[in-house]
């Protein structure tokens, strides 16, 4: 047989390709203080409604309300193993939904700038194929 | 366990002060009905003011300390929730709620499903404690009550190779067998299945039970962790326990999806290979092209057409530009009689013709019929044999 199948390649991910579409965001940690001033905005984020309603919004979502001493941090996990950390010292409550919002609806991945050419990346090849001086109309008109 | 539901707004503020004084962690999602929760010090013994961290948990029978007995009653009790999977306990879960929300799985599929999907043989925790004296693990000392994936999981992966073999030889009906193969090694393969899982947010209980304990942390956030090592002994300081029972992350991995398959398969079979298709098969992307070597195309080409009562392949130069130059380009055509069979480049003469034979022979072998339902089912007479 000549035919030969080469091996370790593998499938690659398309995340909400199929009818499954897998949230990034796996888990919040909210971090408090009881003491510090710095954390006066989280302190009523959390005695007030919001947390309940994100949390049956998001039921994807894990949340953890931990008390430890220091400026008052929310951290989301990701699915792709990174997370990130927004320090919430000094914040009001509708601040820190903001920054709780931008947790929610990252990917997890680091922050990058997109070059201005850069606005279609595909796994797929190109449909029209790449443009080859061999083909077509090879007379020039003019 | 105390537990403060939605309508308890009051207690709210008292309930910030209780957080607060026990230095405890308030666990939102815990069930899909309550709204949060946090655990406090009923079920699980508080953390001892002083201990000892032995790596290995010592025999009651010849040291008794209340911290001890405390550290019994907890193993005691995560083995037993363990073992028998309650469904209320695994509703307190939020690691397993919010994975049930995530993967959107039927009401049928309960947590407690979930969670055996998440419990490998090799995590089982021994019934009795080893001694000081004899800290051997012996096999008779682990019980096989636990409920496990062990079976799931062999019913998963046939379920699962029997769809992925349906569904590349429904789409290329022609991959000779050595690509199939590898093909479907590339779909389901253990590192595959593996890093969807992680994909998921499955997480593993790398912690031992003693570390557990001193956390005083709950039952079941051990449900909500994929387990598959025995985690009475910890890896510290570069020594490691090895034993028939350890198997590798990747491996215990590749159980879970298996193991949610064949539960989802026991519900409605429908469920199950919507499943696959949604998160394995035509949710990721395998470019079977790629996965082709050819040794001789050429030769294959012309055994091909001989065989399907082609004429003979002949090569012709189409194009060329720079025969003298440092980089030439031929595009070559094979065709057979007027028939253009496929085309290829190169920087020479014979590499262009053997792209355009292989090209010829690609475009054979990853045929793809149309989904028209009136045409005839194509039976392939197999690979050339040259």
């Amino acid at each position: 047989m000549v035919v030969k199948g080469i091996t370790n390649r593998f499938s690659i991910a398309r995340n909400g390709y199929g009818e499954s579409f897998i949230h990034p965001c796996r888990k919040i940690i909210i971090q408090y203080c009881n003491w510090g001033g710095s954390s006066q905005g989280i302190r009523d984020f959390l005695v007030s409604e919001r947390l309940n309603g994100i949390a049956s919004r998001h039921k994807q979502i894990e949340f953890e309300v931990i008390k430890k001493s220091g400026h008052p941090v929310i951290t989301g996990f990701y699915n792709n193993g990174r997370n990130k950390p927004i320090c919430v010292r000094n914040m009001d409550p509708i601040e820190i939904n903001k920054k709780l919002e931008i947790l929610m609806n990252s990917s997890g991945d680091i922050l990058r700038r997109w070059t201005k050419n850069d606005n279609v990346r595909s796994l797929n090849k190109s449909v029209r194929g790449i443009w080859s001086p061999f083909h077509g109309n090879t007379t020039p008109s003019l | 366990m105390l537990k403060l539901y939605g309508a308890a707004a009051p207690m709210r503020s008292q309930l910030l002060k209780l957080a607060i004084s026990r230095s405890n962690v308030w666990r939102y999602q815990r069930s899909i009905k309550t709204s949060y929760s946090f655990y406090s010090t009923e079920t699980v013994p508080t953390t001892p003011t002083s201990h000892t961290v032995s790596p290995i948990p010592l025999s009651i029978g010849e040291i008794q300390t209340p911290q001890l007995l405390e550290y019994k009653n907890y193993y005691q009790n995560l083995q037993q929730t363990l073992r028998d999977l309650p469904n209320e306990v695994c509703d307190q879960s939020t690691a397993l709620v919010t994975l049930h929300k995530r993967l959107g799985l039927p009401k049928e599929f309960t947590t407690a499903l979930l969670s055996r999907c998440l419990t490998c043989r090799s995590s089982n925790l021994p019934t009795t404690l080893p001694s000081t004296q004899n800290i051997k693990l012996h096999k008779k000392n682990y019980s096989n009550q636990q409920r496990d994936n062990y079976g799931l999981n062999i019913f998963g992966k046939n379920l699962l190779t029997f769809q992925t073999v349906k569904y590349l030889l429904d789409k290329y009906p022609r991959l000779p067998t050595p690509v199939l193969n590898v093909a479907v090694n590339a779909y389901i393969s253990d590192e595959v299945l593996a890093s969807i899982v992680k994909s998921w947010g499955v997480e593993s209980e790398t912690q031992s039970v003693m570390e557990r304990f001193l956390r005083n942390e709950p039952a079941d956030v051990t449900l909500g962790k994929l387990r598959y090592f025995n985690n009475l002994k910890r890896i510290s300081d570069g020594v490691e326990c090895i034993s028939k029972l350890n198997f590798s992350e990747t491996a215990a991995y590749s159980l879970v999806i298996r193991s949610v398959i064949a539960t989802l398969w026991t519900i409605d079979e429908k469920l199950a290979t919507r499943f696959i298709d949604d998160h394995i098969l035509v949710g990721r992307k395998l470019d079977i092209a790629r996965l082709f070597e050819f040794e001789q195309p050429t030769r294959e080409l012309a055994r091909l057409c001989e065989r399907e009562n082609l004429k003979r392949p002949v090569s012709r130069l189409m194009a060329e530009s720079g025969r003298l130059s440092k980089s030439p380009v031929f595009i070559v055509g094979v065709f057979s009689g007027e028939e253009k069979l496929g085309e290829g480049f190169g920087a020479s003469l014979k590499e262009a013709k053997a792209k355009a034979a292989s090209d010829a022979l690609m475009k054979w072998y990853c045929y793809q019929p149309t989904k028209d339902p009136n045409q005839k089912t194509v039976i392939d007479p197999g690979t050339v044999i040259v």
